[in-house]
């Protein structure tokens, strides 16, 4: 069979070579046909609805109007075949457009622009709390293995993961902002203050950049309730993680030889144990964050933070299918992309470890 | 017999020098504190399903009581907005989390053990295809394709399970793709088709026993989670329906009456109890394997 | 390792930092005083021709004034707005009004009757929600201070549909620059949504400052209001978008000044910094049973006379009026209590296990399945639970025999079920797209809009249908109130239409906050709040 001709050696390589580069770029083929088919599951999905968005998103007397009908369905496109109705979608989304949300009547993506950071905020802050006191306390863990530090921690890690996180953002919510009055409340920031000249939509971030110290305070102490949180489960995941890697590491053949050789435990700790530990934590830690996207539904709820959980829910609930398929692109898009980002990582640090997938 | 280059990396990459095995596990199961506490309280649970009509005081759908009684004497748990008892509610919800929780957990292992078992054996474009559907799901937000589909089929404890178990499979999937993948080049199954057993047979006898134990292990793993993930969508009302005495749809009633505080306390307490207890056995089952299976279950 | 280390404590330190200001953030002193109001967000836009929600009415009302308005509370005494004084033939088909001389918009700009003319057709070219309330209806303007409006047939009613803030003055001029219009094609034409949403085009006492559809709207004190600027109205109002359980624990804790959705339960145990404002709900929950006889096995029932009775008199209304809390009522029919001819409690169904069953037998339905549909995961207005009086429904169904079975779902799925009559049996509610009489028997009604939801077809009673053609066309308020009372006491013997309960509708506000009052059509006066 005679090569395709746009397969020169340099190209070829750049697709099945071994090197950094085209390790990146096969991943992000693979990428782009896992979002399509991403957007194929949730198109198929939702097209099994029994429920009618045109009914759902008209007022009554609208809905009587055949010819009111008739415009919404024509300009949602709701009144084609199926199958036109995805190739439609997939068309405009090479281009960027992501199709008119059915109940905001906005375009989906000038509603995750304003959603997305609003998650991203509570989410960063949860992972850098999870991490920083998970990893601690994981290593202590492990360190005292079996002793009673250890097994405090892994109760407390256990509960942590199992709680129902509905329940904890309920509880959290009466005890911190009712009883004791230390949570300002809902929201992002006070009723009527403005928010600040949107760079990123995180209010922090835009507030620090516009040197508005003022509402960045304010900003942080609505967000944190809801990221602490969040927060809960995260640091359970990732103190059981730690310790777990930290375990199986110490009891490895070349620590043992380190220690032999008399190597102060200093020295073991960080260079043959904390290491390869911290490349299996980012993994956990790439995972956890972008399930903390998902998770983010139950908390925002409570905390009626607008964030992309709360959107999540609505289109759900709404059956807007552009609302639907709008985050789910995002969230996968940001998971693929965090797995990317730590394989690329592993290859860095230890080129030896090849993608065993 | 000539290993494909995959598996001979796999193998590779999975033969770490002997390491030693965790001080705990030498010990019988049965000895670690964790396990009995879980065992007791998941044995406490199931015996207060099976047994609710005796157990519980009141009848839980019954209203004949008086709105929002703090708990009391009469009402442990006190009452609810419809005059309803908690305690007989949250014994009576016992009969749903439980068994759908199960249900759901052994769903999601048959139908992820077929396609990573078909995965592994097969291998080839078999396997790259199915692996890359798998991954699709789990790049998925789960939560939302499930409260897509349980909105779109309509809130009913069935139809969320259905919504679940579309999202949950994967990871068993990929476990038994790789418990097979490590089988499949050992040496006993290599002498095994050297003699002339025919696939079926390897795969059945020889394979399976190394497969059903690591597979039984995430599924205890998994109860947890859900028993989380269903009564998370009855919370977000996508789940059980009224007048059913739901754990998830009784928290979302506590927090429409805040400071009825007991409304939403004790079946948030109930769901944790479970689900803590079943992560004490899963965690102890896992530590009790051998390392290797152990972290192919961590991952 | 020193170095890491350093790295730890300086990201620890940060990190306190940035949490101790958190928690400690102080608010901002406000220099200017404002109303914070929190509601469940029902809006789509501030464009009065495309709203017809509750919170657009509350918003709109407080940003653009009508011809002619209700004060306070009240929803029968029309009184001057922007028109200072009207005038109507004796069959209604002509209405008259003299636009306020005074009267000028936001930007100082005097009001003609050009603007008057432009709003209401714009309100019914472009084909939004409440484009129905200019049904049968022209416009027109003699001079540039009189406006005409003409109806087809004789229409009592014109006056309460001019009161709805879907029917605000615009300012033809601004909302024209905007890409906005009147014309007949206005529906696809009209461009003016967007532009709406940064600026208000109105007259109102208060302006827009910013909106945002999921988390709040703020206004400001429009400082040119024609009618004098009140000194003691407040400079902001913010209307925020909160759960209802969480409007509570603001109210009570003093972050918010009036919280608008709160259940007569929830309303309970406030405290004293609060006041409770009770005022009867304008919606009225019904349970109906489908009169489609080929829809369903249970359906062929269902459209029985002798079922409905089973159910009419099955129902135990007083335990649902329990549950609705108090300032609730048994809904003696299904117009609400200060409309014209509604009925008193004296009227109402009692309930009567022993007729009920015998009914039932007599209708032999036996255990054919039965579904009722509403709305829910968790739906609920004026703090009833649809999925709460389902359950409660049900129960008294099956102690009368029926094999009742609950089939909720969420709005999405199950409100196109009813509107479609693709139900059994419906738990839903009415509120009045306007507020006259003449909304209920030409809903209700056989062949009409709900009438037909219910599969009552027209032709279905002759009597009832007779009773709406006379409401239509008659105009002395005396003979209307014995018509419709007449109309529902029928309607209580054979329609499929069972009505409930109405609910009390609460607000709970701030002692702080005066003036506050409970309005059927746009929930809060916005405008005529002030402060102490």
């Amino acid at each position: 069979m005679k090569p395709v001709p746009v397969l020169t050696p340099v190209t070829k390589t750049l697709f099945t070579g071994t090197g950094l580069t085209p390790f990146i770029i096969r991943r992000l083929l693979t990428a782009v046909v896992l979002i399509l088919g991403i957007t194929f599951i949730a198109f198929s999905v939702t097209q099994l609805v029994p429920g009618d968005p045109v009914a759902a998103n008209l007022g009554q007397s609208a809905y009587s109007d055949p010819d009111i009908v008739a415009a919404f369905k024509a300009e949602y496109g709701l009144d084609q075949p199926v199958h036109i109705q995805y190739i439609t979608y997939v068309g405009n989304l090479l281009q960027g457009n992501l199709g008119i949300s059915l109940s905001s009547k906005r375009p989906v993506a000038e509603d995750l622009r304003e959603f997305f950071p609003a998650t991203l905020e509570i989410a960063l802050v949860a992972v850098f709390v999870a991490l920083v006191l998970g990893i601690i306390l994981g290593v202590i863990s492990a360190m005292t293995r079996d002793r009673l530090p250890d097994q405090i921690i892994r109760v407390f890690s256990l509960t942590g993961v199992s709680m129902p996180v509905f329940w904890t953002a309920l509880t959290a919510f009466y005890v911190f902002f009712f009883v004791l009055g230390w949570a300002p409340g809902t929201g992002r920031l006070e009723p009527g203050a403005e928010p600040p000249p949107q760079v990123t939509g995180m209010y922090t971030v835009d507030a620090l950049l516009d040197g508005d110290l003022a509402t960045a305070s304010q900003a942080v102490s609505y967000l944190l309730l809801p990221a602490l949180v969040l927060a809960v489960f995260a640091l359970g995941v990732i103190t059981r993680f730690t310790r777990a890697s930290v375990l199986e590491i110490l009891g490895n053949d070349y620590v043992r030889t380190a220690r032999s050789k008399g190597l102060p435990e200093r020295v073991v700790i960080r260079r043959h144990v904390l290491r390869p530990a911290l490349l299996a934590i980012i993994t956990v830690a790439g995972v956890a964050f972008a399930s903390l996207l998902a998770g983010s539904v139950l908390i925002e709820n409570v905390f009626s933070w607008p964030g992309l959980g709360q959107y999540a829910y609505k289109s759900a609930v709404g059956l807007d299918l552009p609302g639907i398929m709008g985050v789910s692109m995002i969230v996968a898009i940001v998971f693929i992309f965090m797995n990317l980002l730590v394989d690329v990582l592993y290859r860095v640090i230890d080129p030896q470890m090849k993608d065993s997938k | 017999m000539i290993l494909s280059p995959n598996t001979r990396k796999t193998l590779k990459a999975l033969e770490t020098p002997t390491e030693k095995k965790g001080k705990g596990s030498t010990n019988s199961i049965w000895r670690q504190p964790l396990a009995i506490v879980g065992l007791t309280i998941v044995g406490v649970w199931v015996f207060v399903a099976v047994f609710a009509p005796w157990v519980a005081p009141y009848d839980p759908y019954s209203q004949e009581f008086d709105k929002f009684i703090p708990p009391s004497a009469e009402h442990w748990m006190g009452t609810d907005e419809l005059n309803r008892d908690i305690l007989s509610r949250v014994i009576y919800g016992a009969r749903i989390s439980l068994p759908y929780s199960i249900l759901l957990v052994v769903l999601s292992a048959i139908i992820g053990t077929i396609v990573g078992g078909v995965s592994g054996f097969f291998g080839g474009r078999v396997d790259a295809t199915l692996m890359r559907i798998t991954d699709m799901f789990f790049a998925f937000p789960g939560i939302i394709l499930a409260m897509a589909v349980a909105a779109a089929l309509g809130p009913e404890i069935r139809n969320a399970v259905i919504a679940i178990t579309i999202v949950a499979w994967p990871v068993y999937a990929r476990l038994v793709r790789g418990l097979i993948l490590n089988s499949k080049s050992s040496d006993y199954v290599t002498a095994s088709s050297l003699l002339g057993s025919s696939s079926l047979r390897t795969l059945f006898v020889d394979l399976r026993p190394n497969i059903s134990g690591p597979v039984f292990v995430l599924m205890a793993l998994e109860v947890g989670t859900a028993l989380l993930l269903l009564s998370g969508l009855s919370f977000l009302g996508l789940g059980a329906t009224p007048p059913s005495a739901e754990w998830g749809a009784m928290v979302s009633m506590g927090a429409v009456n805040f400071d009825r505080w007991w409304v939403g306390l004790f079946p948030g307490l109930a769901i944790l109890t479970a689900v803590l207890a079943f992560n004490f056995i899963g965690d102890t089952l896992r530590d009790a394997l051998d390392p290797r299976t152990a972290k192919a279950l961590r991952d | 390792m020193v170095r890491n280390k350093l790295k730890v404590v300086g990201i620890g330190v940060t990190s306190v930092a940035l949490l101790v200001a958190g928690f400690g953030a102080s608010p901002a002193a406000a220099a200017k005083s404002s109303l914070v109001v929190e509601n469940v967000f029902q809006l789509t836009s501030t464009d009065p021709a495309r709203s017809f929600e509750q919170t657009g009415n509350m918003i709109n009302h407080a940003l653009y004034e009508t011809l002619i308005t209700y004060k306070g509370g009240d929803a029968s005494k029309p009184v001057p707005a922007i028109a200072s004084k009207w005038r109507y033939n004796s069959n209604a088909t002509l209405f008259q009004f003299t636009i306020d001389p005074k009267a000028k918009f936001s930007d100082g700009t005097k009001i003609t009757s050009a603007d008057v003319v432009f709003s209401l057709n714009r309100l019914k070219n472009v084909k939004g929600n409440p484009s129905s309330l200019m049904n049968g209806l022209t416009v027109s303007a003699p001079n540039s201070s009189t406006v005409n409006v003409v109806s087809a047939e004789p229409s009592p009613q014109v006056l309460a549909i001019l009161t709805s803030p879907a029917a605000g003055i615009m300012n033809a001029k601004v909302v024209r620059a905007c890409g906005g219009t009147d014309a007949a094609n206005a529906e696809s034409a009209d461009k003016a949504l967007e532009c709406l949403k940064k600026k208000s085009a109105g007259s109102g006492r208060y302006v827009l400052k910013s909106f945002n559809l999921t988390t709040e709207v703020v206004l400001d004190k429009n400082m040119k209001y024609w009618g004098g600027v009140d000194k003691d109205g407040y400079d902001q109002i913010v209307i925020r978008n909160v759960p209802v359980n969480v409007q509570r624990l603001n109210v009570i804790k003093g972050a918010s000044s009036i919280a608008a959705d709160l259940s007569p339960d929830q309303a309970e145990g406030v405290g004293s910094k609060v006041n409770v404002i009770e005022g009867k709900a304008s919606n009225v929950f019904f349970f109906y049973l489908s009169q489609n006889p080929t829809f369903s096995d249970a359906t062929e029932f269902t459209s029985k006379q002798k079922c409905i009775e089973a159910a009419r008199y099955g129902i135990n209304y007083n335990k649902i009026v329990r549950y609705a809390g108090r300032g609730a009522i048994q809904a003696p029919g299904i117009i609400p209590s200060f409309f014209s001819g509604a009925l008193s409690s004296k009227d109402a169904i009692k309930q009567n296990t022993a007729r009920a069953k015998s009914a039932f037998d007599a209708c032999g339905i036996g255990d054919t399945p039965v579904e009722i549909g509403y709305w829910g995961d968790g739906g609920a207005v004026n703090g009833l639970n649809f999925g709460s009086l389902a359950a409660l429904v049900a129960e008294d169904l099956q102690a009368v025999g029926f094999n009742v079975s609950l089939n909720g779902a969420p709005i999405a799925v199950s409100l196109p079920l009813y509107r479609d009559n693709k139900e059994e049996t419906g738990l839903w509610l009415w509120g009045p797209d306007w507020p006259d009489s003449t909304n209920y028997t030409e809903s209700f009604s056989p062949g009409t809009k709900v009438g037909l939801r219910m599969g009552w077809q027209a032709g279905a009673d002759n009597l009832i249908e007779s009773l709406r053609q006379q409401a239509a066309v008659t105009t002395d308020p005396k003979k209307r109130a014995v018509i419709f009372s007449r109309w529902q006491k029928e309607m209580n013997k054979r329609s499929p239409l069972i009505p409930l309960v109405q609910p009390a509708s609460i607000l709970v506000a701030n002692k702080s906050v005066e003036n506050v009052k409970d309005h059927p059509i746009w929930k809060i006066n916005l405008p005529e709040i002030t402060k102490k």
